[in-house]
């Protein structure tokens, strides 16, 4: 089920080539293909852009148009309006949604009863229930944060509830045999195989709080982010307008990019490095 | 799983106590919340129902039908363009290794930003619809379909040249059974994404299909209607989860037989 989020991270699994040079060869060829693949995106971009400047901003129209939305102090109270909702919403989704996860994880019953709720969550369309979460709570901080939390909460707790469930048992009684202490256990064992599915949760949970957080200013409140788009696609601002979706879609990259991170170095910690 | 017995239909119902429990506990809340306190919020029960009947048989729910076509013909081009992209990177591993960490990146950016500049470029046409089933869809499904065709087992596959296989019965016996579940997997995700850009794109456009009758139910305040809407909407999405996951599961069935 929580795999609806695609697969983590597709395995690469390295060549493993003759020479020290193929090697080399190799990944130059890589970032070669890799390069030219994102050059072609950006050229074409421009190219359209250039035919059709009145839908189409070209590429590098985009960027100077970001750059003048951070300058004139547009771009800077719209992103602290926007990311207030994320700053409380993440945490919160995290705080509730990981004891709910190692909850629905270890109690059978509990699992049986309400773990489908989750699951449904994760399936449908959680933009659907704006407008209820609107009427419920105006056009508040509030409500945002909510959205913010039932965006990412389901991603949470599910990876949460897979990670305790599939402890390996035997990993654990091995250590047992071997006389390992509870807290070794722990350390050793329990925390690092319940770790990458957890962490990868959670940076999921975030990709998509971040979406929760465009959406509900995008579908009824303008504010924010989602209020400078609406108004520049209104009046026909395409730089403006691209600009602004420049920047949400390199917040996602560079906050989701920094928890990949952080993710990487805290399982090489703890002795894993297939994350 | 393997056992039938005559009344299994029973057995399961009662298999199931804890979720029919916790799901009638729910409704039963609900109706109680809404029946003693009245939140402007929360409509009861029998409220949403006779909307939802009437949504039924006034025919507005006739509408839905668009967004149903515009749903179709997102899913067969990301389907069709899914496989493609997926085939040349799952064929040339240079692609792969390249593009495949991009796709990944992808995966980590909001979407559904990228809906105004849709409706900016196409207007509140069909193609802003189709056009944002298939960039919901599109990531997910590539990733998932690359994984799939490269689960082929090597083993088997030089096994079946050693003892002579034609192509059609390596196709047959191993190739199909080995990727078959992970491709209908990579298409529940695409149905299951393509329904989230569907009503994600008639909600922020606002004037066609679902998406305007959940816009307009609350810019009335119509509760009971935007309630009945809204848990069609979940209904369905549901709905065409568990036919996908069926398949999944028989898929893998006959693959391990």
């Amino acid at each position: 089920m929580a795999d609806v989020a695609g697969p983590a991270s597709a395995g690469l699994v390295a060549a493993r080539p003759a020479g020290r040079r193929t090697v080399v060869g190799h990944a130059a060829a890589v970032w070669a293909v890799r390069l030219a693949a994102v050059l072609a995106v950006a050229v074409a971009w421009e190219v359209i852009g250039r035919r059709d400047a009145l839908f189409v901003a070209p590429f590098t129209t985009t960027v100077r148009h970001l750059v003048d939305l951070w300058r004139d102090g547009q771009m800077a109270p719209a992103m602290w309006h926007s990311n207030q909702a994320l700053l409380i919403g993440f945490p919160a989704a995290a705080a509730a949604g990981l004891p709910l996860g190692f909850a629905l994880g270890r109690l059978r019953l509990a699992d049986r009863a309400f773990g489908y709720f989750l699951d449904m969550m994760l399936v449908v369309p959680m933009i659907a229930a704006v407008p209820v979460i609107i009427v419920a709570l105006g056009l508040t901080l509030t409500a945002r944060v909510v959205v913010v939390v039932l965006f990412a909460l389901p991603f949470v707790a599910l990876y949460a509830r897979a990670a305790v469930r599939v402890v390996e048992r035997p990993l654990v009684e091995m250590a047992e045999a071997f006389g390992a202490s509870r807290r070794q256990r722990w350390q050793t064992v329990i925390v690092p195989s319940a770790f990458a599915p957890v962490f990868t949760g959670l940076r999921v949970g975030l990709a998509h709080a971040i979406s929760g957080m465009i959406v509900i200013e995008l579908t009824l409140i303008p504010a924010g982010l989602g209020g400078l788009i609406v108004n520049f696609r209104s009046a026909f601002a395409a730089g403006d307008l691209y600009g602004v979706t420049l920047m949400i879609l390199v917040e996602g990259f560079v906050l989701v990019g920094a928890a990949r991170m952080l993710e990487r170095s805290i399982a090489r910690r703890l002795g894993k490095t297939d994350v | 799983m393997s056992e039938r017995r005559p009344a299994s239909a029973l057995r399961g119902v009662l298999r199931l106590w804890p979720q029919t429990a916790s799901g009638a506990g729910l409704i039963g809340l609900w109706e109680l919340d809404a029946s003693l306190r009245h939140p402007t919020w929360l409509p009861t029960v029998e409220s949403v129902a006779s909307s939802w009947w009437q949504l039924v048989t006034s025919g507005a729910f006739r509408v839905a039908t668009t967004s149903l076509e515009t749903l179709g013909i997102g899913l067969v081009a990301v389907l069709a363009a899914g496989a493609l992209v997926a085939g040349l990177l799952a064929r040339f591993r240079l692609l792969d290794e390249a593009l495949t960490p991009l796709l990944n990146a992808a995966m980590s950016t909001p979407v559904v930003a990228l809906v105004p500049v849709f409706v900016m470029i196409w207007g509140f046409t069909d193609t802003t619809r189709v056009i944002a089933v298939v960039t919901f869809a599109f990531v997910p499904l590539v990733l998932q379909w690359i994984v799939a065709l490269k689960s082929v087992p090597e083993h088997l596959t030089e096994m079946s040249h050693a003892f002579a296989g034609g192509r059609l019965a390596l196709t047959r016996t191993i190739v199909l059974p080995a990727v078959a579940p992970l491709l209908l997997n990579g298409a529940r995700i695409a149905v299951v994404q393509a329904i989230k850009g569907l009503i994600t794109a008639e909600m922020i456009i606002g004037v066609v299909g679902v998406g305007k009758l959940i816009v307009t139910a609350s810019e009335t305040f119509d509760m009971a209607q935007l309630y009945a809407v809204v848990l069609t909407v979940v209904a369905v999405s549901v709905a065409s989860y568990v036919v996908l996951s069926t398949l999944e599961h028989r898929s893998s069935r006959w693959a391990d037989a």
